[in-house]
């Protein structure tokens, strides 16, 4: 493997962006992998901003800032608009429409849409489910991931909805086929 | 619900829960705080987890409150403990100064952000460092541990308390925003591989009992409020007995006693850990977060072929003076790397006596100092732009 990947995730308070991370963190330590998993956020209890950033690697991590991301999930306008330039080439952002409307064609990296929430409504009659999806996507899209470990992390950090959530899960790792 | 206080195995948590964790694995069962970011995730935990092990969580009506209550329940017999972050530390300063002079043990976490004032209050800064050493009125010693990861904050709140119980003094553990909100792995030993140290207790009479006499290492031995000795505890200059008395001589010898206390036992506190250090030709200097930085600025600058090293400070105070006069002979410069504007850097600079330049690479707050940063001063001062 490379010698770090750098995931980073933002959206807004309360939409799960702290646990999403926690949740690729968890896989990268059943792994065996040397993980940092570092949560920021604004001073709102709600509504502000929220960023995880997760770096995997087989080495010490010294830094734990993703300065230039492997992968972006953009939960929020916001946060996309605040780190797009940040992703390299050959970096890819996975971005929800129903929250990233617009999106620059003029960026070097790849992108990918992937409509989380659309997708939780239509199978689950509700929007919960929406990162569950996300991190199926993400354990297709980012190779050293493990699917299985992050289904059982993802299980044991989310302790309800067990059925939906892993169907969630397999939905989102078969997107697009 | 009955847990084990020490939650053997390997978990993914933040550095604030491992110290929390720490903090139980020390036989702390009493903490008193005030929410803060970014410390309340200690107090979070705590609260959950302290009630599973048969100890005492209480929310205080403000900081003030919560260092006294921590200072008393210590003198109840109880190891006790606070977290809190910039104005909450400010406020706690008065009564750690009454820990000093009542030689309470306590330990005082404080995950640093940036200030002054309010700051930048959900973004990590290392500038309390100078706070911690001179934050309460008059002259004294105290034992700070600067953790750089969440493993280090586990482990260092141990050892906090076990310096704080050995030596009768307040421990602070200095820590920030990012290694408190940093999640990584943390493995969490067997109960019984874990040393942990009580205070030395009262014996004898009591009736005759003096309090503050000396004993090994220059620490008198503690009775328990309510166990029957004869006490007196006061912020006033007092004398063995604990009796105040206003004069010259009883305040040199009590000052003797709280500064030796640190002084006489410098060897056994002080604790720092070499990188590269035995050619090295520039050294860092640096502590918690900082130091995971300059550890790789290390390695980026050895491969440009300069020869930099790295002392981590992992007790800021006492500051390991001797160390930095050894290297001052010999190396061509220090370079301080933390976040703030030159703390630890006047202490580096101090001690190396003119004999060796000592530089700062400095950040008001808010973010890591970035390795690049780090290897652009070594650049720049071994002559190699």
């Amino acid at each position: 493997m490379k010698e770090r990947i750098e995931i980073v995730a933002s959206g807004f308070g309360g939409q799960g962006v702290v646990r999403l991370g926690q949740i690729i963190g968890e896989t990268g330590v059943r792994q065996g992998l040397h993980v940092t998993m570092l949560k920021s956020h604004g001073t709102e209890m709600r509504g502000g901003y929220v960023r995880s950033q997760v770096v995997l690697s087989e080495e010490i991590i010294d830094s734990p800032m993703c300065e230039s991301p492997d992968y972006f999930i953009a939960l929020s306008s916001a946060a996309y608009e605040r780190f797009k330039d940040t992703v390299p080439e050959g970096g890819l952002i996975l971005y929800d429409p129903a929250f990233v409307e617009k999106i620059d064609e003029a960026l070097p990296c790849r992108q990918e849409r992937f409509p989380a929430k659309e997708l939780s409504v239509e199978h689950f009659e509700n929007p919960l489910f929406a990162n569950s999806l996300v991190l199926g996507r993400v354990a297709r899209l980012v190779d050293v991931l493990d699917k299985e470990e992050m289904l059982e992390s993802l299980l044991e950090v989310i302790p309800k909805f067990h059925d939906r959530n892993r169907e969630a899960f397999r939905l989102g790792y078969e997107y697009g086929g | 619900m009955t847990k084990p206080a020490v939650l053997t195995g390997e978990h993914f948590m933040t550095g604030d829960e491992a110290a929390a964790e720490g903090a139980l694995a020390a036989g702390c069962r009493f903490f008193a705080g005030y929410p803060i970011t970014p410390a309340t995730e200690v107090a979070e935990r705590i609260a959950e987890r302290m009630p599973q092990v048969g100890g005492t969580f209480i929310q205080m009506e403000d900081e003030i409150a919560a260092m006294a209550a921590v200072v008393g329940a210590s003198c109840a017999g109880v190891k006790s403990m606070t977290a809190t972050s910039g104005p909450g530390f400010s406020l706690m300063m008065e009564n750690l100064g009454l820990a000093v002079c009542t030689e309470t043990p306590c330990v005082l976490v404080n995950v640093q952000r940036a200030g002054p004032s309010t700051g930048l209050p959900t973004q990590g800064a290392q500038g309390d460092m100078m706070q911690a050493r001179w934050g309460s009125h008059g002259h004294y010693d105290l034992i700070a541990l600067a953790p750089a990861s969440p493993q280090e904050c586990f482990h260092l709140t141990i050892e906090a308390f076990n310096l704080s119980e050995t030596y009768r003094v307040p421990v602070l553990v200095m820590t920030d925003e990012i290694i408190g909100h940093l999640s990584e792995r943390v493995v969490i030993p067997p109960a019984k591989a874990i040393k942990t140290v009580s205070r030395p207790r009262a014996k004898g009479r009591k009736d005759r009992f003096l309090p503050y006499k000396p004993g090994p290492r220059g620490v008198a031995p503690m009775a328990a409020a309510g166990e029957g000795y004869r006490i007196h505890v006061t912020g006033l200059t007092h004398d063995e007995r604990g009796y105040p008395v206003m004069t010259v001589e009883a305040q040199a010898e009590m000052m003797d006693r709280i500064m030796g206390k640190i002084r006489n036992n410098r060897e056994d506190i002080i604790r720092t850990e070499a990188y590269r250090l035995d050619d090295a030709d520039f050294v860092l200097v640096s502590y918690g977060v900082s130091a995971r930085t300059s550890l790789a600025a290390v390695d980026e600058a050895r491969e440009l072929g300069i020869r930099a090293g790295l002392l981590r400070l992992v007790t800021p105070w006492p500051f390991p003076e001797e160390k930095i006069r050894a290297l001052a002979g010999r190396v061509k410069g220090f370079v301080t790397v933390e976040i703030n504007l030159g703390q630890m850097h006047l202490e580096v600079e101090r001690c190396a006596g003119g004999r060796a330049p000592a530089y700062l690479v400095g950040h008001p707050g808010g973010t890591i100092i970035p390795p690049e940063s780090v290897v652009d001063m070594l650049k720049r001062i071994s002559g190699r732009t």
